[in-house]
């Protein structure tokens, strides 16, 4: 190891590794400030999507709970509120108006606040507890229908009671029949002296438990074992169906952005680690000579990429933790959301992507130069053999994938605290087919054109077919001009043997067309017919609907 | 360092063919070499008589297709290419036409490299030592691209006789200098030669210097002309 430092001290200082070194930097600064970023946004999206069920969990009953569940809850170690909801008159002077009641104890919601101001039209603010005893909060139209402004009373059932406050805000509400009615927000403690639920009342009951995901999930699983007939365990992708979709969309945008980090970061570095490789054969042909064996030459060069991995991760995590503040800064306005505090687990996903992109993608290359013949310092044309160059990204694509995959089961499992599972399965899905068509477009393409990343090695001089053209006095063509396979050494199995006929320098696809003599003609469309000059000037030719057909 | 008169290096029916479209190329046939420890010998020929091939396969670079290679008493192709490797690492050196330094190294970290790949604690003293020796203690932090074609070779000269080896291969070692630069070059070999009593064995088109080795193997065609 210290001499694989002396080494990367000495490549570093003659700039030989600044370009993938800042490549590995930035793809890991890239992949890290995403990746936090991502992640806090992710949990404001469930912390803020828990608000709108205003727990993490909540069991819902058409009659009263037995009473072992409530108390099965605060076993748990969880926090529990209760709630009972019933449309009523509520009733204040002359008026009367249908409202929908809801009756909280003192701690609801356990996730999100309501929000409630001290009369209409004035500022509101979060509500730190539920209405007390005796009074109500009721909403801006219960208001007007009743000509009750607060401080005054409202009777409901048996019972009066004084309005405290004007509800402006309640997460949980959603959109149904039941909930059209102004809503009514008073103490659950009040419920029985209004007399107003008695047997066959149309009555909802609701216990609330939030915690610790993983006491979440485990109560969800005992209760839903117990629910009796009108009992039913609520969660956000039952209980809040319409939220579920825009979490999923809004992870898998994420996601996406952070793959592409990766895959433009295996890029960089398959390129950078092409150009160390070329700039170091004949070094490593020199080594090969003093005594170096192939494993030490893999220790050597392997040791230096794993120290240039840990400083470039090291620092390219630093700057993606900088720079996630600057990204939350300025999304800030758009997400209009207060971000929960960094967690450290993207700093660890981003340094560990890191490291498996730089091993992944330069380790096949860096063994490949271990096999750079001794011979070569004589004979400069000596290469290493290349390999199949598939198999030489085949380790960068498995790891990549392989981060994939792990990545999306760190979200599946953490989606499972916030019911989003299958959002993980389908970024994992789109991840690995995208990476996939992306190899497949731009690398494979590339090396069917000759200007392929697999390229690992200098071409090797032209055969001697074309040397013979060149020496014969033939000017060589723009055509030709391109790198030509060496019919004694080995070259990359990328170029396809069919390309390259026997004395031929260039693939026949890359060959252009002959181009037509100045003044002839060219034809861009060919009728059926043989006889085009009986047609008259603009009509259609014979032949043209067939072909329209055709196409 | 042993002087007596044992063989250093033998080589027997050394022959080398490569396929060159659908025929076969020799490129070299039935040679039989042997070279006593302490001796100076030059191979002379024509270009592409083989010479640098010949030197590769005696070397252990190269594999010849029929034939045997012994150095220091070892069957050079009987052991693997990591054998052949370590052989190298302690027994032979080796200068080359073009230098081959390493351009990201200074002159002291390339005469250390060898050292250090042996595993030599000192290897930076020794390097020190060798090229105040060669004149070049002033230039130790100079990388090759500030050096001239002289004092690179110079550099290349410290890194072959750094590990004290039995046997020096030289591939044309003036090929690229000029006639001062070269005969400087040509009388510190000689200088070092006898100072560490190594085994030399240089290919060169240079009959004069090839007169100043102890012997000529002259090589026509592939073949040995005259010993």
């Amino acid at each position: 190891m210290k001499q694989s430092l002396q080494m990367l001290l000495r490549d570093w200082r003659a700039g030989e590794l600044r370009v993938l070194a800042m490549a590995l930097v930035v793809a890991v600064a890239s992949i890290t400030s995403v990746a936090f970023f991502a992640d806090r946004v992710g949990r404001a999206l469930v912390r803020d999507a828990h608000q709108l069920l205003g727990a993490d969990l909540v069991l819902v009953s058409d009659h009263a709970w037995q009473p072992g569940i409530a108390q099965e809850i605060a076993n748990r170690g969880l926090n529990s509120a209760r709630a009972t909801t019933f449309i009523s008159m509520a009733i204040a002077g002359e008026n009367s108006v249908l409202a929908g009641v809801k009756a909280v104890s003192g701690n609801y919601p356990l996730r999100g606040r309501l929000r409630i101001a001290p009369a209409v039209n004035a500022p509101d603010g979060p509500a730190l507890a539920g209405p007390r005893p005796g009074t109500v909060w009721i909403e801006e139209r219960l208001v007007t229908a009743l000509s009750a402004p607060v401080g005054s009373r409202i009777k409901l059932g048996a019972s009066s009671f004084e309005i405290a406050a004007i509800l402006t805000l309640e997460p949980e509400r959603g959109a149904n029949f039941f909930n059209i009615a102004p809503r009514l927000f008073m103490n659950v403690d009040d419920v029985a002296a209004t007399g107003l639920v008695q047997t066959g009342s149309r009555v909802w009951h609701y216990l609330y438990a939030a915690g610790a995901p993983e006491k979440i999930v485990a109560l969800e699983a005992w209760a839903k074992g117990r629910m009796a007939r009108g009992q039913r365990v609520e969660n956000l992708e039952s209980g809040r169906p319409e939220v579920r979709g825009a979490i999923e969309r809004a992870q898998r945008f994420l996601g996406l952005t952070a793959l592409l980090a990766a895959i433009l970061a295996g890029v960089a570095i398959a390129l950078g680690t092409r150009r160390f490789v070329e700039r170091h054969l004949d070094g490593c042909a020199v080594m090969r000579c003093f005594g170096a064996t192939q494993n030490r030459l893999l220790l050597l060069f392997g040791g230096e990429f794993v120290l240039l991995g840990l400083a470039g991760c090291a620092l390219g995590t630093v700057i993606g933790f900088v720079a996630q503040f600057f990204i939350a800064e300025i999304l800030g306005g758009l997400l209009r959301a207060d971000l929960p505090a960094v967690s450290m687990l993207p700093a660890l996903q981003g340094f560990l992507v890191g490291l498996v992109l730089l091993l992944g993608f330069a380790l096949p290359p860096l063994v490949q130069l271990k096999n750079v013949p001794a011979v070569r310092v004589i004979r400069r044309e000596s290469g290493a053999t290349s390999g199949s160059a598939f198999a030489v990204y085949a380790a960068g694509l498995v790891s990549l994938s392989g981060l994939l995959i792990w990545h999306g089961r760190c979200r599946a499992g953490r989606d499972r605290g916030g019911r989003f599972r299958r959002g993980g399965r389908v970024v994992r899905g789109d991840s690995l087919v995208g990476f996939a068509l992306f190899l497949r477009e731009f690398l494979f393409k590339k090396d069917r054109k000759e200007k392929s990343l697999f390229a690992l090695w200098p071409r090797q001089p032209a055969p001697a077919c074309a040397r013979q053209r060149d020496s014969g006095g033939e000017p060589r063509s723009r055509a030709h001009r391109g790198p030509a396979p060496d019919v004694h050494a080995q070259r990359p199995r990328g170029c396809l043997a069919a390309q390259f006929p026997a004395g031929c320098a260039q693939p026949l696809s890359a060959r252009r067309p002959a181009r037509p003599a100045r003044g002839s003609e060219v034809l861009l469309y060919q009728p059926r017919h043989r006889d085009p000059g009986a047609q008259p000037h603009g009509a259609r030719p014979p032949g043209f609907r067939e072909q329209q057909e055709d196409r | 360092m042993d002087n007596s008169k044992k063989t250093i290096l033998s080589a027997r029916g050394i022959g080398k063919t490569v396929k060159s479209g659908s025929s076969d190329l020799v490129i070299l046939r039935e040679i039989d070499l042997s070279v006593t420890a302490g001796d100076a010998v030059a191979v002379v020929g024509a270009s592409g008589s083989g010479k640098s091939t010949l030197l590769a396969i005696l070397a252990g670079l190269d594999t010849p297709s029929i034939g045997s290679v012994e150095v220091d008493g070892a069957d050079l192709f009987g052991l693997d290419e990591d054998q052949r490797a370590e052989l190298r690492g302690k027994s032979v050196g080796f200068v080359f036409q073009s230098f081959q330094l390493l351009p990201s190294l200074s002159a002291l970290e390339n005469v250390m490299l060898p050292l250090e790949l042996a595993g030599r604690a000192d290897a930076e003293a020794m390097s020190r030592e060798i090229l105040a020796r060669v004149g070049l203690g002033e230039r130790l932090s100079h990388y090759p691209k500030h050096l001239s074609g002289g004092e690179q070779q110079r550099v290349a000269l410290a890194r072959a006789f750094s590990v004290r080896p039995k046997l020096l291969f030289a591939d044309e070692p003036t090929g690229s200098l000029d006639a001062a630069a070269g005969s400087g070059v040509i009388d510190l070999i000689f200088e070092l030669n006898r100072s560490y009593g190594t085994t030399l064995v240089m290919v060169t088109h240079d009959e004069n210097l090839a007169q100043r080795c102890g012997r000529i193997v002259r090589l026509v065609a592939g073949q040995i002309a005259g010993k």
